[in-house]
């Protein structure tokens, strides 16, 4: 390599690192920022935060028995039984919408009670009927066996008769 | 006699932390540890656990899960040190040489100096939550209290965590509150102490609390005696001498304290009992190749696992210093932190050096009353406790 091409690559050398020293320069200025951001914004989200909790304190919400329920809830929720059981539910859930979808697209005639008596002998119908008495048969089980559900059904009752 | 290289007496906070940073480094001391206790507690949690919010057992975990690992653990009891001869002596009898001592032995509750006291914890509506055996009594007299008066002490000696007695009379006062009975009560802070914190900056925070409260404060008072049975607390004010009783129908009572009597009858000792180190180096003021740290040293701060927190990087610096012969250098400026929780889902984070200046972790003012702080204190601290300083890494 002669001595032109060597003073060229070291002028190429020196333009690069003056490059690489103005963006090293850039980013030491935003951490500086950032350095200085971070406290204030922290301490405006804790500040706010602490707000809106001593505001419900206020109203007799109990904040750290509400999130002490919020966790039992979500312990209970992803329970694998429970989730296996919503993945059912959102299964189920697609196909009532693809149901609705097909009424957006056939018009819904009007149904007396021969009709009614007719439409029973349609297969998707029995299916739709089966499954609505299968469920409440299972649901019903199943409140019998929550001691909870019971007496939130005997309460309801209770006001219901009142 | 047996010869060790770093022998460290307790396995408390100040303890635990001391061995786990040593056994952390890179090339790791001999350490020895004198503990008896199958048990270690989180004794910061008591305070709700006396008012309810958690069970006891929650806060006591298995003292050999917290072994560092390489840490030789004598499971028994120092009774005698004799720094002249570099000797700690064991309650099996056995005399134990070392290079190095670390004291961490904590701080001895004394039930026996106020008179009529000691076997009545859960009796008459008198409790106590400094000490494990005792915590469940305060969450008793609460739940059986009707109205009367809830006196809460605190005595005219250095105790541990000393914003305790206060955090149970306000916690106490919302759970009256709930049940209903606060109308028929009187909440009283009968203290030794002149104010109700030392700091003014949070100071300010709780006489405000107090007043909200209805709160009714006796200073400079003393207990000095009991009578269970018919439910009268006797104090001594401490400046005039006066005795003044309070009848109660609920009595939490912060028990005198004092180092205990093993440090005390030792050379180790300074005329107030306690191990006399160097305010900032940690190190003896008479034996260089003892150090000591938390409740049983002279250090002139809140005597809290927050400040322990501070101490043991200091200590064990300035320890590994000692034994390369080179000059200690690192300090402790006497940090101490006191989590002053105002009520349910309240708390007032005091952090402080030795100088009364607020020293505050986070860029918010740490006077306000938080929900935050109180979340962080029931949440996020005894994590760091388990995981953090009693494995050297915090």
């Amino acid at each position: 390599m002669d001595d032109q091409a060597r003073d060229a690559e070291l002028v190429a050398v020196r333009e690069l690192l003056a490059r690489v020293d103005a963006r090293l320069l850039r980013i030491e200025e935003r951490i500086e920022r950032a350095e200085r951001a971070t406290p204030l914004a922290l301490a405006a989200l804790v500040d706010s935060f602490d707000t809106a909790a001593g505001s419900l304190s206020e109203r007799g919400v109990d904040l750290e028995e509400r999130v002490q329920n919020a966790l039992a809830s979500l312990e209970r929720v992803t329970r694998s039984d429970v989730t296996e059981l919503l993945s059912h539910v959102v299964s189920i859930a697609g196909r009532a919408a693809e149901a609705l979808a097909e009424l957006e697209r056939a018009p819904v005639a009007p149904l007396g009670a021969i009709g009614t008596l007719r439409a029973l002998s349609d297969s998707g119908v029995q299916r739709t009927l089966g499954f609505a008495l299968a469920f409440a048969r299972h649901f019903g089980r199943a409140l019998g066996a929550d001691r909870e559900a019971r007496q939130l059904c005997e309460t309801f009752s209770a006001a219901r008769r009142a | 006699m047996t010869q060790h290289t770093i022998l460290i007496v307790g396995g408390g906070t100040g303890g635990l932390s001391v061995a786990a940073r040593l056994r952390n480094l890179p090339d790791p001391p001999a350490v020895t540890l004198i503990e008896p206790s199958e048990f270690h507690d989180y004794q910061p949690l008591w305070t709700l656990v006396g008012a309810g919010v958690l069970d006891k057992q929650k806060t006591r975990r298995r003292q050999a899960d917290y072994i560092p690992h390489g840490v030789k653990w004598l499971k028994t009891r120092a009774v005698a040190f004799e720094p002249e001869h570099r000797c700690v002596i064991t309650e099996d009898g056995a005399h134990h040489t070392y290079e190095q001592l670390v004291v961490a032995v904590g701080i001895q509750l004394d039930w026996h100096k106020i008179e009529g006291l000691p076997g009545h914890i859960g009796e008459h509506g008198i409790c106590s939550n400094y000490s494990y055996e005792t915590v469940d009594s305060t969450r008793a007299a609460l739940a059986n209290f009707r109205g009367g008066n809830a006196v809460f002490t605190f005595p005219a000696t250095p105790v541990k965590c000393a914003g305790a007695p206060q955090k149970i009379m306000y916690l106490a006062d919302d759970v009256l509150r709930r049940a209903g009975v606060r109308e028929r009560s009187r909440v009283i802070y009968a203290a030794a102490g002149g104010s109700i914190f030392g700091i003014p900056k949070y100071a300010k925070t709780l006489n405000a609390v107090v007043e909200r409260r209805g709160i009714e404060t006796s200073f400079r008072h003393n207990l000095v005696a009991v009578e269970p049975a018919a439910r009268r607390a006797h104090f001594r004010h401490l400046d005039t001498g006066e005795l003044k009783t309070l009848e109660f129908e609920l009595l939490h009572v912060a028990p005198p304290q004092s180092a205990p009597d093993v440090v005390k009858q030792s050379a180790l000792a300074n005329a107030d009992g306690w191990v006399e180190v160097h305010k900032h180096t940690l190190q003896h003021a008479r034996f260089p190749d003892v150090f000591a740290l938390g409740d049983a040293s002279s250090l002139p701060t809140s005597r809290t696992g927050a400040a322990i927190r501070k101490q043991a990087p200091v200590l064990v610096a300035n320890l590994l210093a000692f034994r390369a012969g080179q000059p200690l250098t690192a300090s402790y400026d006497g940090y101490a932190s006191c989590p002053l929780v105002t009520g349910f889902g309240k708390l007032v984070l005091a952090e402080f050096d030795y100088d009364g200046v607020a020293q505050e972790s986070f860029p918010f003012d740490q006077s306000q009353e938080r929900y935050s702080m109180y979340a962080l204190k029931l949440h996020a601290l005894p994590e760091l406790y388990w995981n953090g300083m009693l494995r050297g890494r915090a």
